[in-house]
């Protein structure tokens, strides 16, 4: 009954669908191997959801939207730096704060510049671009490669991330800062510098994300639409343990199960479509429960560093 | 002395909803409205006639539930987000209740309540257990649960809870209206103002005798302080913890079938208006005391139904609400930041001399 087209359509939709999330989990993963707690990723996404959604409208190009979205999401950054690392706020709270901030700016300016209309205003967006060859294998090749430019991005980044944090000078920077800075200090190495570095790089990954739900999803932009996927990018990285091959993974198990319940509704087996949109939140809470409890974060997460 | 601390606790409050004014100008100016008129607005819409003041207060009920919900939390280091979802679940529990319980005068409303504080902490007893269970940070928990709580609203109103003589595709999805016998009474004819504001205020005073009068407050609070230095001294943290977590639940989820049973009189989409975020700026402006909350959601009424104003008249869209909390919240930590730097100020003066 469930024929092999169903499932490359799932595993496909999957891969798109876990864009966001992996953006959002690479994002949270800089910011927190650094020490810093940053749960404002989800309003960085909506920031970047809406200025990507803004500037693609007004400039007619995709890209400038992934520009506009990545600036907004390295401003948003650089103020939580500012209030995290050099003023030491909690960052339990300032992270909430800061999400608000961005849900509620992203909607407010929406409607003063769009204002409220019948039919929603629609930008072209990206569209799917099949590699060459690659895509015509079978069955991998519609998987992995025929998508938007942005899934090619998030897919890109694993790897990206995986060398800046495991093999360059600011990645074992990041990794001493975020387990013991006051040696790394001594060490000679700047701790604030570091940790504003990736706190804004997290701003940038965040942005881009958010700005899938506007360039590639919707095609406009949608209050709240990324509805969790910036928290669980927070959930991913404590799956992923803080290793970003890992917390890849758990990004892609997270697109595959939201592409599975949007493929079970499709089938119309009588299930409410609200209980299948469930399905991937509830997920989250499991993975959470099942593997955090050998998860082991970096030791000096979400304390502010003090040079005295 | 009693009042001259008591000022002193309200500078940084004060001053931080003061200097979010004056960023939120700067975003109504950034949108595109003149800020002066907006403001003006604001304040006469909500403080110029008796209709306004109430409609601050109908606001101001679920609030200071949410408030006290995330307060007796954070006091306890128990960062709950989640009131949102406990405050759905609260609704939905206590409007199954409300349509399915025979006439019995007061007992039914009151069956109808602790319904709703039943269905809270049914909500916030996953996180609580998943936390004191196996140590996994409530905070992404309790968000995840706020989403499951809005997708099973939308679906109990569609479904089990739709009114039953409801036509399908012509209705609006909303269940049946709630008995005369369960409505809260109103308080002031002509307005919405229901006798919901008794019950906050009486939680007020309960949570308030809780925290500060009882040995289980005690608890709570050395809990939050230290829990180490508080499993040393023999108190039993987990036990604690579901306890404080299962109250907030509760509270949040009174704040819901308070919202059915005095507002709307029907279940239906979107009943919460984010009060359950909202709440989140609510404790915290409180500076996490009981009496601090009622002030702080009073304020935040204020605010809500202003904007609400300022939107009929001037044209400011609602969004705004959800942006100017996280600026007071920022201004509030920022205020809290440079008092301390002022102390250790004069602290280090006084050691001159």
């Amino acid at each position: 009954m469930v024929s092999s087209e169903f499932i490359i359509g799932v595993l496909a939709t999957g891969v798109t669908l876990a864009t966001p999330v992996l953006f959002a989990a690479m994002a949270e993963l800089f910011s927190e191997r650094s020490g810093v707690l940053n749960l404002g990723t989800e309003g960085m996404m909506l920031m970047g959801s809406f200025f990507a959604f803004w500037a693609s409208y007004s400039t007619k190009n995709s890209w400038a939207g992934v520009f506009a979205a990545a600036a907004i999401g390295a401003l948003m950054g650089g103020i939580y730096a500012i209030i995290c690392i050099s003023l030491k706020f909690n960052q339990t709270i300032s992270g909430v704060a800061l999400w608000f901030v961005g849900w509620g700016l992203s909607s407010f300016f929406y409607r003063t510049i769009f204002g409220v209309r019948e039919f929603p205003p629609i930008i072209e967006g990206f569209r799917d671009v099949p590699i060459p060859i690659l895509s015509s294998i079978p069955y991998i090749g519609p998987i992995l490669f025929n998508h938007n430019p942005l899934v090619y991005m998030a897919i890109l980044l694993i790897p990206v991330a995986w060398l800046i944090l495991t093999k360059t000078k600011w990645g074992l920077d990041m990794k001493a800062v975020g387990e013991n800075p006051r040696a790394a200090d001594t060490l000679g190495i700047n701790v604030f510098l570091v940790r504003y570095r990736s706190v804004i790089i997290a701003g940038i990954l965040a942005g881009i994300g958010g700005s899938f739900f506007s360039l590639a999803w919707s095609k406009t932009f949608l209050d709240n639409a990324t509805a969790g996927r910036g928290w669980i990018g927070v959930a991913m990285v404590c799956f992923g343990r803080w290793n970003p091959i890992l917390t890849a993974v758990g990004a892609f198990m997270f697109g595959f199960a939201d592409s599975l319940q949007a493929g079970i509704q499709s089938l119309q087996l009588g299930i409410p479509y609200q209980m299948a949109l469930i399905i991937p939140y509830l997920l989250t809470i499991i993975i959470l429960t099942v593997t955090s409890r050998k998860a082991v974060p970096p030791r000096a997460l979400g304390v502010p560093y003090e040079r005295s | 002395m009693e009042i001259g601390s008591l000022l002193k606790k309200c500078i940084v409050p004060a001053t931080s909803i003061l200097l979010s004014f004056a960023i939120g100008a700067i975003a109504i100016f950034l949108g595109g409205f003149n800020p002066i008129e907006t403001y003006r607005a604001l304040i006469l819409g909500t403080l110029g006639s008796v209709g306004g003041i109430s409609e601050v207060l109908v606001k101001t009920i679920p609030l200071t539930l949410t408030g006290l919900a995330a307060a007796i939390a954070f006091r306890c280091r128990i960062w709950n987000i989640g009131a949102e979802g406990q405050l759905i679940s609260g609704a939905i529990f206590g409007t199954w209740a409300a349509l399915s319980l025979p006439e019995i005068p007061i007992v039914s409303l009151l069956v109808v309540l602790l319904m709703g504080f039943i269905g809270g902490s049914i909500w916030s007893a996953v996180p609580a257990a998943l936390k004191t269970k196996f140590g996994i940070n409530e905070i992404v928990v309790t968000v995840m649960l706020n989403f499951t709580a809005i997708l099973t609203l939308n679906y109990v109103v569609r479904g089990p809870l739709l009114d039953p003589h409801a036509i399908v595709g012509y209705s609006y999805p909303q269940s049946a209206k709630i008995p005369e016998f369960e409505q809260l009474p109103i308080l002031l004819l002509g307005t919405r103002l229901h006798a919901g504001l008794i019950v906050a205020i009486l939680c007020v005073a309960v949570i308030y005798l809780i925290m500060m009068k009882t040995p289980l407050g005690y608890k709570f609070r050395t809990i939050g302080m230290n829990p180490q230095a508080a499993r040393y001294g023999g108190i039993d943290v987990t036990k604690n913890m579901l306890i404080v977590f299962l109250l907030s639940g509760g509270l949040a989820g009174v704040a819901g079938v308070m919202e059915i049973i005095g507002v709307n009189l029907r279940l239906l989409d979107g009943i919460s208006s984010n009060y359950g975020y909202l709440g989140v700026v609510v404790a915290l402006l409180g500076g996490l005391h009981p009496v601090g909350v009622f002030l702080a959601a009073l304020f935040l009424g204020f605010l809500i139904f202003g904007i609400q104003s300022a939107q009929r008249s001037v044209g400011l869209p609602v969004a705004f609400v959800i942006a100017f909390e996280g600026i007071v919240i920022i201004c509030l930590l920022l205020g809290e930041y440079i008092q301390q730097h002022f102390e250790r100020l004069r602290g280090s003066e006084s050691y001159g001399q």
